[in-house]
């Protein structure tokens, strides 16, 4: 594997993978896990579904971290590319004739936010994330997926447009549509609440 | 490039100074191009502020992932790069002995069927539909259908992405087919299946059950 990586965190880190040092592992797991899930959970909108995906993307990561050539990309985007990957496979999956154990025994699995947050900021929280969380709902998978590059993982068009294989030209279009779908999904209540968690 | 296009792209800061002026002027004469400029600057502000946040995993959450997804980045891929001609041949083989089992297969299982006095899991029961289970958190779930006096109780298990499950009356595995997606209870879970332990236990005490 070529070792020409020019972020100063993540070189290392392959070094010491390539090493065979395991802690280098939960290293870079806990440095990209939590961008991987808030992809996958922007995406499918699904606790369950997201942890499977960060499972099934960092199994595959550290097995083929060879094939990742630093030359053609940033590791960021590799990462992506086999997130959304994934993602479109759990799709794939849900659209059988399932039912979602967590569903069936109201297990409470929507997503948590920070620990140390106070019962009321972390009610608001959960207020907001149901309410984008919905209007998320209302959009196409293609436009959930832009949205999420985009304004969850703060991309640029050309990245996004390298992840989804798509020009970016594309990609600012489908974000142009989410907009515009967005825009009728969010009810004025919703808006509302909104604007009081973010005050 | 139609309003829209133009107004995010003049959001984004993408537009040419000559594209940027011409939309400047039209917002100032244009109550249209104000209106719709409005409506895509607050969407794209709530995005922008809300969506960094959105679905924050807890580090509780992610770190639970972590030993066994260490654990299976070990183990072999399934998925080899090469394989030799020895290898295909030796595939080749083991595929046609299986084809031709398939026929002493079905013979066995339909005279275990009728040594238990079943004659059709599927067709005398509402039996379990595919349960979607977290490999990491609940390995396998005990379900059962609730329409109907004949309860099934069985243990679904996943297989990659697709399912079986068992019957513990019979200890028979079988596929989810699609005739057996019908409506279904979930009745408990069962702890994660240690390594090397059978079904026997509870297949022992469904017989005494039904005795």
């Amino acid at each position: 594997m070529d070792t020409k990586h020019d972020d100063p965190i993540l070189n290392p880190l392959m070094t010491r993978i390539q090493r065979g040092d395991q802690t280098a592992c939960t290293d870079l797991y806990d440095l990209y896990a939590p961008g991987v899930y808030r992809l996958a959970y922007s995406v499918l909108l699904h606790r369950q579904d997201a942890e499977d995906v960060v499972q099934e993307v960092f199994v595959y990561v550290f097995r083929n971290l060879k094939l990742y050539d630093p030359n053609r990309g940033q590791f960021r985007t590799w990462l992506y590319t086999i997130t959304i990957s994934r993602c479109r496979n759990a799709r794939r999956r849900k659209m059988l004739p399932t039912v979602a154990l967590s569903d069936l025994l109201l297990l409470g699995l929507e997503p948590h936010g920070p620990e140390s947050e106070n019962p009321e900021t972390a009610s608001l929280r959960e207020d907001a994330n149901r309410v984008l969380g919905q209007a998320l709902k209302t959009l196409s998978s293609r436009l959930r997926e832009a949205v999420a590059l985009r304004y969850g993982q703060g991309l640029t068009y050309r990245e996004m447009g390298e992840i989804l294989n798509i020009p970016p030209k594309t990609a600012e279009s489908r974000i142009r549509l989410a907009h515009e779908a967005l825009r009728s999904a969010m009810q004025p209540n919703d808006i509302a609440l909104l604007e009081e968690f973010l005050g | 490039m139609d309003i829209k296009e133009q107004l995010l792209a003049y959001l984004e800061g993408t537009l040419t100074p000559a594209q940027r002026r011409e939309v400047v002027r039209r917002l100032a004469t244009s109550r249209q191009w104000q209106a719709e400029l409005e409506a895509i600057q607050y969407s794209q502000s709530q995005l922008k502020r809300e969506m960094p946040a959105f679905g924050c995993p807890t580090h509780k959450q992610l770190t639970a992932l972590l030993p066994d997804i260490l654990e299976k980045s070990k183990q072999p891929s399934r998925l080899r790069e090469k394989v030799d001609w020895t290898q295909g041949g030796m595939l080749l083989c083991m595929i046609a002995v299986m084809l031709m089992m398939v026929p002493i297969l079905i013979k066995a299982q339909t005279a275990v069927l009728a040594s238990t006095n079943l004659k059709n899991i599927p067709a005398t029961t509402n039996t379990p539909v595919a349960i979607r289970v977290s490999t990491l958190e609940v390995p396998r779930a005990v379900v059962a259908s609730s329409s109907g006096a004949n309860v099934v109780e069985a243990v679904a298990y996943r297989i990659q992405a697709d399912f079986q499950y068992c019957d513990i009356r019979t200890g028979l595995f079988l596929p989810i087919s699609s005739r057996t997606r019908s409506d279904v209870r979930v009745v408990g879970l069962t702890p994660a299946p240690v390594p090397g332990s059978t079904l026997e236990p509870s297949r022992e005490a469904a017989l005494e059950t039904r005795q």
